[in-house]
């Protein structure tokens, strides 16, 4: 009896043990979810950024003056 | 053996007891922390959940090649919580440093407000200014008191080309002017929450998915207008608004095909020592804020307003191209209605054909044609057109312009209207009745978004096809023998009218005597139109120019030239034969 007693603490305590391994699992999954949602967003907002900067420096009146020289520089040679 | 019986008992009733004390005391110890923990806990054990908002990014709005137009973008403010300070002269200091701002200035704001909790100090930070501030906050024992908070941040690349058209956003992200308005409710994002468990290093240890509301970005909005062309007629407008030291200027591009606006720029220049310019004190808080003009404001068309009656009276066969009027010469000019109304021609050339009247721009072969119309056609006349009503593009403010009431409508508005005069029309009134030249005789509906194949449509027919490709013709030779001569192009065959009014003063009641409005409209190539632009310059300084092909005929030559030669339309065959 008292044996089977002993070795049901035993299997239980080791059965609550890897529940709290599957818990921490858990929480090490979400929390490096999350890492990687906000790492996904800051370089989703950095592209954005780019492509903003991108757009200024091509925008028409950017380019005009330097095309008009580029004429400039052709006709001269 | 009984010895060895009576020992495991024992053992385990020893494990029993220990195991439940090592149990009880940990039920004890968390009790403990959870009702009673000790202050150097008492931080970590505080509330574990935080909820945190997600910023929605506004749609972006494209040209319609796919250029950004404008964009969201997150940027960083910086504030400070004056409860959380211990040493304000410190803080001040770093943060002076930091942001380039004398740290005096932010040293007086703190104490000033030395209550508030929330003291913004820097509303948009640059990435080095957010880094620098991030390292500060890692070292230094007042990090409590100092807060980065994401806002929204509207970005325009393009700067001020097509700035009152695409219009602007308010400090809550919302349109105020523009298609930032008009397609607010497609561009407005919904902003998420979520509720997250945390660790007490607050590190994300859960997410919940009770009062999970997920974000939603605003959608993206395409329009049909063209940056590079709209750079173009910005351009070529504001060279001319000041050269001729004009009020202002006014200019749409249009594609007659599609009814696709491609460009439409709206100029005021303000002259020291000048009255009546045209005014909008909203663009003196931002450009971007100001009406656009090319939509609100009605202008009496002058002479380009001719071939819409010249073609209808035509289709109703009331004269016909070559029919000679008798125009009056010099010796016996000007003309005199048969309710003794005198009209005036620029030039008396004498006894002319229909077809010359509309070419040498001569009032009184429009009167003498409007006669023989009735009121009720002249009127079904403009109807056809589309003066008198908006033309429904969606762009707010528009207004009909001002047609005369049928009820006050007598001799003398039957013949001032063909000439342009006691009519005010919007320029965009103005490009959709001309597209009907550029195509069949209909008049298309304009746009503000790129068409498809299926959705071009026509909202009225004005005239015959017939009619149109020989009210066309007739405006190509006005622009080789008439008033657009300093207009011709030398690459594409141009087909328009040019026309010069006068300018009414404030009250609307009378003429000045010596300042004009001057326009131009043209479409081009004049075989397989692909572009009509309008071009209206606002009270030209008379001393440099005034007539409308003077004036605004280069502009409309210009534009059209750079433009048809951006979208790759060949030069027409008769140039590259002269050329050759």
């Amino acid at each position: 009896m008292n044996r089977k007693l002993i070795i049901t603490i035993i299997v239980f305590s080791f059965a609550m043990l890897e529940l709290l391994a599957v818990r921490q699992g858990q929480i090490n999954a979400a929390n490096k979810m999350a890492a990687q949602h906000r790492e996904i967003e800051a370089t989703n907002e950095k592209l954005n950024k780019l492509k903003i900067q991108i757009e200024k420096a091509c925008a028409p009146s950017e380019l005009q003056p330097i095309l008009v020289q580029a004429d400039e520089l052709h006709e001269q040679q | 053996m009984n010895n060895s019986n009576n020992i495991a008992p024992r053992v385990a009733l020893l494990f029993i007891a220990i195991v439940t004390l090592l149990m009880g005391s940990s039920l004890y110890k968390v009790a403990q922390l959870k009702v009673s923990p000790p202050d150097k806990l008492a931080n970590a054990t505080g509330s574990v959940t935080s909820t945190t908002r997600q910023l929605a990014l506004r749609g972006k709005i494209y040209d319609r090649q796919g250029r950004l137009l404008a964009a969201s973008r997150i940027g960083i403010k910086l504030f400070v919580d004056a409860k959380e300070i211990q040493n304000v002269e410190s803080l001040s200091l770093t943060l002076g440093e930091i942001l380039s701002i004398p740290p005096a200035e932010i040293e007086e704001e703190l104490r000033r407000k030395a209550t508030k909790r929330y003291i913004v100090i820097k509303e948009l930070l640059n990435d080095t200014e957010v880094n620098a501030i991030k390292e500060f906050k890692k070292h230094t024992a007042q990090r409590q008191c100092v807060g980065l908070e994401e806002v929204l941040v509207r970005e325009y690349p393009h700067g001020g080309i097509g700035g009152p058209l695409i219009g602007i956003v308010g400090t809550d992200h919302k349109g105020l002017a523009g298609f930032e308005s008009i397609f607010e409710n497609v561009l407005a994002g919904t902003p998420g929450k979520f509720v997250r468990i945390r660790d007490t290093k607050k590190n994300t240890i859960w997410v919940s998915p009770i009062g999970l509301t997920p974000k939603t970005n605003g959608e993206n909005v395409q329009l049909s207008i063209d940056v590079v062309i709209q750079e173009i007629a910005y351009r070529r407008l504001q060279e001319e608004v000041i050269r001729c030291n004009a009020g202002g200027g006014r200019i749409l591009v249009v594609e007659p095909q599609t009814g696709e606006i491609l460009a439409m720029a709206d100029v005021l220049n303000h002259r020291d020592g000048w009255t009546q310019q045209p005014e909008d004190a909203n663009r003196k808080m931002d450009p971007r804020l100001g009406r656009n003009r090319c939509v609100t404001d009605p202008y009496e068309p002058g002479s380009t307003f001719k071939p819409f009656i010249w073609s209808y009276a035509t289709q109703l066969g009331k004269v016909t191209p070559d029919e000679i009027l008798q125009t009056p010469t010099l010796a016996n000019g000007p003309y005199r209605t048969s309710f003794d109304r005198t009209i005036r021609d620029a030039h008396y050339y004498g006894p002319s054909t229909w077809k010359n009247v509309l070419i040498k721009s001569m009032n009184s072969g429009m009167a003498i044609v409007a006669q023989r119309l009735s009121y009720a056609q002249l009127q079904e006349a403009l109807k056809r057109f589309g003066f008198g009503e908006t033309t429904r593009v969606g762009l707010g403010g528009e207004t009909r312009g001002i047609v005369t009431n049928p009820s006050s409508w007598g001799d003398w508005t039957q013949t001032s209207v063909p000439m342009g005069q006691e009519i005010a029309v919007t320029p965009l009134q103005m490009v959709q009745g001309f597209c009907a030249f550029a195509r069949d005789g209909t008049v298309p509906q304009l746009k503000l978004k790129p068409s498809t194949d299926e959705d071009v449509m026509f909202i009225r027919k004005a005239i015959t096809p017939e009619i149109a490709a020989l009210t066309r013709q007739i405006m190509g030779q006005v622009m080789t023998e008439g008033t657009g001569r300093n207009s011709q192009s030398d690459l594409y065959a141009l087909f328009g009218k040019s026309g010069t009014a006068q300018l009414p003063d404030a009250e609307g009641k009378e003429y000045f005597e010596d300042r004009y409005i001057a326009s131009f409209i043209a479409g081009a190539p004049i075989d397989n139109p692909k572009l009509v632009v309008l071009c209206v310059i606002d009270d030209p300084d008379k001393s440099i120019g005034h007539y409308g092909g003077v004036v605004a005929g280069p502009v409309v030559r210009d534009v059209i030239e750079e433009t048809l030669q951006y979208l790759r339309v060949p030069v027409s065959s008769e140039f590259l034969a002269n050329a050759n």
